[in-house]
């Protein structure tokens, strides 16, 4: 220790660290950690959320500060003035029970002398209309869309819907014109991409191909838009848009049993072309849009309303499965979800304002704080309700579809840990005898295999049941296993992932000075954002009726974000969706419509399409039709490099640029080329497990399938379907994540190159084009127009003939071949 | 940079194709080190730093689940004193009325090296490294869990969502191979945070960790699928070129279809060179019994520590082994013994053999865990143990410029709480990994959102420039 003390000698002697060198006292408590769990333990029955007495709450700084109907409960520096002190001191409380010991009112005595308290002064009176300047306002994406006519052009002929001409009018400022059409097959490919997520089978390419008929487009979209994987691929865009996962998003990051069941909504919501304005509103305020009663047994026309709220489940909230008494973390939730809905719905990052006016765009403190206030009466920091998966806990953040007598019988299972540990505990042991179990069964089958006995191919996925059925002694271990677990446990009842205000009279909003919930200022109502307010007018939040079993805030604030008019939000998706169709935004910053964003390449169209959108009832199907029958949207996407030295990303909209697909469509796509794709629609997630390397896949040994669309698999923010994730599907590890990274990633071409997903389907796409064509040139024919959706041109056809012609029955040859087919840029982009 | 602009984005991901790739690979070959400005396109080319950097590589030991150092290397003497007693002042932890009664470590410290410093028999290993290392005595942070605190340490925000230190490192620095990844992660199936401790978050994904195992194939989809001979691979990369080259010849101008091409090439070269990179068969029998990899108890860990040395060898920027299996609430005595067990050895091998080859000096160690623990028993069971403790704990850097023999800090007698002018926080380790490497942790800027975001954000932090060399 010699050292170590001479060198704490040095530290004292000189002066030269920047820090004080008087020891200084121990340094004031925290509330959150020090203070608030001494209040809990012994006053907080009385002054907490079941009682307050003397109208006094104990549970945060601000209903501390804000006192009980004796004033302040303290006062900040001077504890003999502290009423709080003084009843302490005097002995008068806690009443009954115990007293704090002498440590533990020492510790109150020099936490009201020398902690942090909020000034309740309102630290801002200004005007908060007169911090927005008339510029401010004027900003384009504040100001209310409005439809001009389309300009005239110079090339008639190019113009189909109205967009052509404004994509044109601006061409035409240089002097150019549109890219000539694509042809039929790329067309299609294209199309199906889009809508589908999966390439065109090769007699539906041909069936276009060949269509005499004047609407033969009009006829594919038509008939695409009706599909029902119509939903899956745009569904899986909105839950990039709302960020969805189905899990909780902490250290251990627990799964969400029942969030799956939003995720069906939306696919079912784009399928029956929900207008928007309705799809926003149940997804933000479902519950209050069918008034549902806390506590009580939706009705079967509740269901679907509570179940959109999902969407504001969405983010990550620790609390979901966090016992530990921690503040901070109601309000991590709370903010992170404001944060997120507002980034979904009107494209303006407002968590800078969440410690200071935003330093960019015109959104003030205040706003932050009147948006957090909408939703605190579902995350009340002061009331909040536990999520309690896995224990009996009731109420709790799941709403059971279940009457009083199911529900208790629930419960009274739930609450017995014990019980439940046994069984768990069983469940491993079982789980362990499975592997050993499998170990044996392959080691059997290998020695049959090489006895030659058994079949030649390989040995397959041996499932739970097939080993249950080979050795009876694990199979009568498995029956007793369940049926003990049936009998213990009482069926759960469907429980419903959503959002509801936990009171109608939520604690008060406070402005919280540097985003500290430490610090609170003044008393924030529930408000829009100033820019988009009248100041002569102000909006305004009504009282909740009585008949209403809710404050009615979010209900409010999804009419005032709906109304026809509103500047944002149909601007915000009308512009996500030409993104998702065109690779890139009108606006270029889907998520940043704010000052700091990029304007938009053509504001006239955006205008024309946004207000003709909600005339149009805000149908997605309608604004598919108007992009699709575009010619700018079905140009070829061939370069020119004149256009590409002067526009090389396309922002005039010279061509349709080619588009790396996403994840999904990637995977979706290998499984429809490879005849595999099971089409099974809903229901809860293929679960995941970890291969020896490292990979997430499905666990089909779990009766995982892993032939159906990528929308079904698991989403878990730490342990993400590796393929998909490697291909950019974004985890959710906070927020959305509206706008995929389209990388280009050595791993991708390890995923394509050795991945054994990949080299499986690649297998089964090689058998099935040789059993399905006998003949070398048929088969080398229908691979590609599988893969590509047309015959091969002749450099592919001359490596085809080069590679297999003198092995055209050799499975392993013909697999190599098809991977790289699916491995190559003509299959990985949709052109 | 900025995430906005995907088209370019994608023109970043790619460092403008075949012809940045193969220059970096040549004079990487050449023994040359490139550098390129840091506003450049979102690439792992080496790039300078701020100013001149003291490390050139960083392993980060992490030690996830709150190690209780009082037991390990924080010598405290007075625990004995007061053992099995009531703590002379107010022993604050996560439970409202937690345990006072103080517990004195199970195991005996002595003083070893020049230095005197005490260590517990727990570690027999590192008593023959404790002189290379500089303690800081005096950690602190106002994260009383493990999810806050472990992404807090992991990406300086308490939640998921925010890049990783290691990917900071990345793309403050990019990489001398570029034929391995920049940032590996050598994970324990124990450890908790997973992917997000290595995630890039909003950075480029080229940014992010690729883990790594040290059993199995090194990295996924690294070795060959079952069924696919060599010959099989190599026709798949011959008939991969050749039909994007037929593709490329309609879009010549698009970088993206280049690139990709190019990936294929790198793929086939990580695939070598990685494989290489993890197969420890050819260290010296000598070196692989230092790191104990034949040991039952030290073998997996080992093998980890040995093949960061491997990796930072080989060029790899940053890699951080992470282990999660320190929270240890009840029989602390037998748990923390058998992972010591574990990792004692793995780690000071690492410290000895990269002294030994001269790589201390260019390579920073740092070992931590998020806090530590009580001095007070928790759970008056047979076997106890203790609980979180955010208020004061230690941990230890060597190398990369590091004093080695510097005591940094103090808790108080018990070693509960840090001394207040000596608190360090995680985001002033975050500072200080970043000074080393040369970086100014304010100025290694990426916009987001419309935000210049830094790795420590708006939290207080300073480099520790007493622990220094």
């Amino acid at each position: 220790m010699k050292h170590y003390l001479s060198f704490r000698m040095v530290l004292l002697l000189t002066a030269s660290f920047g820090f004080s060198i008087a020891a200084r006292a121990q340094a004031p408590p925290s509330f959150q950690h020090e203070i608030l769990p001494l209040f809990e333990q012994r006053c907080f029955s009385c002054h907490g959320e079941s009682q307050k007495m003397g109208s006094l709450d104990l549970r945060s700084l601000a209903s501390i500060m804000a006192g009980g109907t004796s004033g302040p409960a303290v006062v900040a520096g001077d504890p003999d003035k502290s009423i709080l002190w003084q009843m302490l001191d005097s002995g008068k409380m806690p009443m009954g029970g115990d007293g704090f010991k002498t440590g533990e009112m020492q510790l109150i005595r020099y936490w009201i002398e020398k902690g942090r308290f909020p000034s309740l002064q309102a630290a801002r009176q200004e005007k908060q209309a007169n911090k927005i300047t008339p510029e401010a306002r004027n900003f384009w994406s504040f100001k209310k869309p409005v439809a001009q006519p389309a300009p005239t052009v110079r090339h008639a002929e190019q113009v189909r819907t109205p967009i052509d001409a404004f994509i044109l009018s601006r061409l035409e400022e240089k002097g150019w014109a549109m890219s000539p059409d694509a042809d039929r097959a790329t067309l299609i490919r294209r199309v199906y991409l889009d809508l589908v997520g999966t390439p065109p089978t090769p007699d539906e390419v041909l069936a276009f191909v060949n269509d005499p008929a004047v609407d033969a487009y009009e006829k594919v979209i038509e008939r695409l838009l009706a599909s029902p994987h119509y939903g899956e691929r745009w569904g899986r865009h909105w839950l990039d848009v709302a960020g969805y996962s189905d899990s909780v998003g902490n250290a251990a990051d627990e799964l969400r049993p029942a969030s799956w069941e939003y995720r069906d909504w939306v696919i079912r919501a784009f399928n029956e072309d929900k207008p928007y304005d309705r799809f926003l509103m149940e997804q933000l305020a479902g519950d209050q849009m069918v008034n549902y009663e806390p506590g009580t047994r939706p009705t079967p026309e509740q269901v679907d309303s509570l179940v959109a709220t999902g969407f504001l489940r969405a983010p990550p909230d620790i609390t979901d499965v966090q016992t530990i008494y921690q503040v901070d973390k109601w309000y991590d939730a709370l903010q992170t979800t404001v944060e997120t809905s507002m980034k979904a719905v009107t494209g303006l990052t407002i968590g800078c304002a969440k410690c200071h006016d935003h330093k960019f765009d015109p959104i003030l403190q205040e706003d932050y704080y009147r948006m957090t206030a909408v939703y605190q009466p579902v995350w009340d920091p002061e009331n909040w309700l536990p999520a309690a998966i896995g224990f009996g806990e009731w109420p709790t953040r799941y709403i059971l579809d279940a009457d009083k007598d199911a529900t208790e019988a629930w419960i009274a299972a739930k609450s017995d840990p014990r019980a439940t540990r046994t069984l768990r505990r069983e469940e491993y042991a079982l789980n362990d005898a499975y592997e050993e179990y499998r170990r044996r069964r392959l080691d059997e089958l290998t020695a049959q295999r090489s006895s030659g006995s058994g079949q030649s191919d390989g040995i397959p996925e041996i499932t739970d049941a097939e080993l249950e059925k080979a050795y009876p002694e694990l199979g009568e271990r498995a029956e007793a296993f369940r049926a003990k677990k049936n009998a213990l446990e009482v069926p759960t009842p469907r429980r419903l992932w959503a959002a509801w205000d936990v009171s109608k009279e939520p604690s008060p909003t406070y402005l919280l000075l540097r985003g500290n919930y430490l610090s609170p200022a003044q008393e924030v109502k529930p408000g829009i954002l100033a820019v988009l307010d009248d100041p002569d007018k102000p909006f305004a939040f009504p009282d909740p009726k009585p008949e209403w079993n809710h404050t009615g805030r979010r209900l409010t604030l999804a009419k005032w974000l709906t109304q026809p008019d509103h500047p944002l939000t149909a601007r915000v998706l009308v512009n996500r969706a030409w993104l998702y169709h065109f690779g890139e935004g009108i606006v270029r910053t889907p998520d940043d419509f704010g000052t700091t964003g990029a304007r938009p390449t053509h504001p006239e169209l955006l205008d024309w399409l946004t207000v003709n959108f909600v005339k149009n009832g805000w149908s997605f199907k309608w604004l598919h039709r108007q992009i699709m029958l575009s010619t700018a949207y079905r140009q070829s996407s061939l370069e020119q490099p004149q256009k590409v030295a002067a526009d090389p990303t396309n922002k005039l909209l010279w061509r349709k640029a080619p588009i790396r697909l996403e994840a999904e469509a990637i995977r979706d796509s290998i499984l429809t080329v490879s005849g595999e794709l099971e089409p099974r629609m809903f229901g809860k997630y293929e679960p995941l497990t970890k291969t020896s390397d490292g990979e997430w896949i499905v666990d089909t040994k779990k009766g995982g399938d892993d032939a159906r669309r990528s929308i079904y698999i698991l989403n878990r923010r730490s342990a993400y379907h590796s393929l998909l994730q490697t291909f950019d599907a974004p985890p959710m590890d906070n927020g959305n994540a509206p706008q995929r990274f389209r990388a280009a990633l050595p791993i991708q071409s390890l995923a394509l190159m050795n991945g054994p997903f990949v080299v499986e389907r690649a297998e089964a796409f090689a058998r099935r084009v040789m059993s399905e064509r006998n003949e070398f040139d048929g088969r080398v024919r229908r691979a590609f127009e599988l893969a590509y959706g047309r015959p091969p041109e002749d450099g592919e056809r001359n490596l085809a003939h080069k590679y297999l012609e003198d092995r055209s029955n050799d499975v392993e040859a013909w697999r190599t071949f098809c991977q790289a087919i699916l491995g190559s840029n003509q299959f990985l982009y949709s052109f | 940079m900025n995430r906005r602009t995907t088209r370019r984005q994608a023109l970043k991901e790619t460092a403008g194709g075949l012809g940045a790739i193969a220059a970096s690979w040549l004079m990487h070959q050449e023994g040359l080190a490139a550098t390129q400005e840091l506003s450049g396109p979102a690439n792992l080319l080496p790039r300078a730093p701020h100013f001149a950097p003291k490390a050139k590589s960083c392993i980060f030991i992490y030690m996830g689940g709150a190690p209780s150092t009082i037991d390990m290397y924080d010598h405290k003497p007075n625990l004995w004193k007061y053992d099995g007693k009531e703590a002379p002042f107010l022993i604050k932890g996560r439970r409202l009325g937690g345990s006072q009664q103080v517990m004195a470590s199970p195991f005996e410290f002595k003083k070893y090296g020049e230095s005197g410093r005490g260590v517990s028999d727990l570690l027999p290993h590192f008593t023959k490294v404790v002189d290379d290392v500089a303690f800081i005595r005096s950690m602190w942070t106002d994260r009383i869990d493990h999810s806050t605190a472990q992404f807090t340490f992991a990406s300086g925000r308490p939640i998921a969502g925010f890049p990783s230190l290691g990917s900071w490192a990345a793309y403050g620095l990019g990489t001398e191979n570029q034929n391995l990844p920049a940032f590996v992660a050598l994970e324990d199936s124990s450890a908790t945070i997973k992917r997000r401790a290595y995630g890039s978050a909003w950075l480029p994904p080229v940014y992010q960790g690729t883990l790594m195992n040290v059993d199995d194939a090194p990295i996924p989809n690294l070795t060959r699928a079952e069924g696919v001979t060599e010959l099989d691979q190599k026709e798949f990369l011959e008939i991969s070129a050749e039909l994007n080259k037929l593709q490329q010849k309609k879009y010549p101008l698009d970088p993206d279809f280049e690139a990709r091409i190019a990936n294929y090439e790198l793929a086939a070269r990580m695939q070598l060179e990685a494989t290489k990179v993890a197969d420890i068969s050819n260290e010296s029998e000598a070196t692989k019994k230092l790191y104990g990899v034949d040991d039952v108890h030290s073998g997996a860990y080992g093998t980890r520590c040995l093949t960061a040395r491997r990796l930072v060898e080989s060029g790899v920027r940053f890699v951080t082994v992470i282990n999660g299996e320190w929270d240890h609430h009840s029989d602390i005595k037998e748990k923390i013994q058998a992972l010591c067990k574990k990792t004692d050895q793995g780690v000071a091998a690492l410290l000895i053999d990269l002294k030994n080859r001269g790589m201390l000096d260019e390579t920073l160690v740092v070992w931590a865990g998020e806090f530590g623990r009580l001095p007070t028993i928790e759970a008056q069971e047979a076997k106890p143990g203790r609980d979180h403790n955010p208020y004061g704990f230690s941990i230890w850097m060597a190398g990369g410029g590091i004093k080695a023999g510097v005591d940094y800090g103090d808790t108080d007698e018990l070693g509960w709480q840090s001394l207040e002018e000596y608190k360090v926080s995680h985001h002033d380790v975050h500072a200080t990994i970043l000074h080393q490497f040369g970086l100014d942790v304010d100025k290694l800027t990426f916009e987001y959102e419309g935000r210049s975001e830094t790795l420590v954000g708006v939290q207080p932090h300073r480099v520790v420039h007493e622990i220094l060399a």
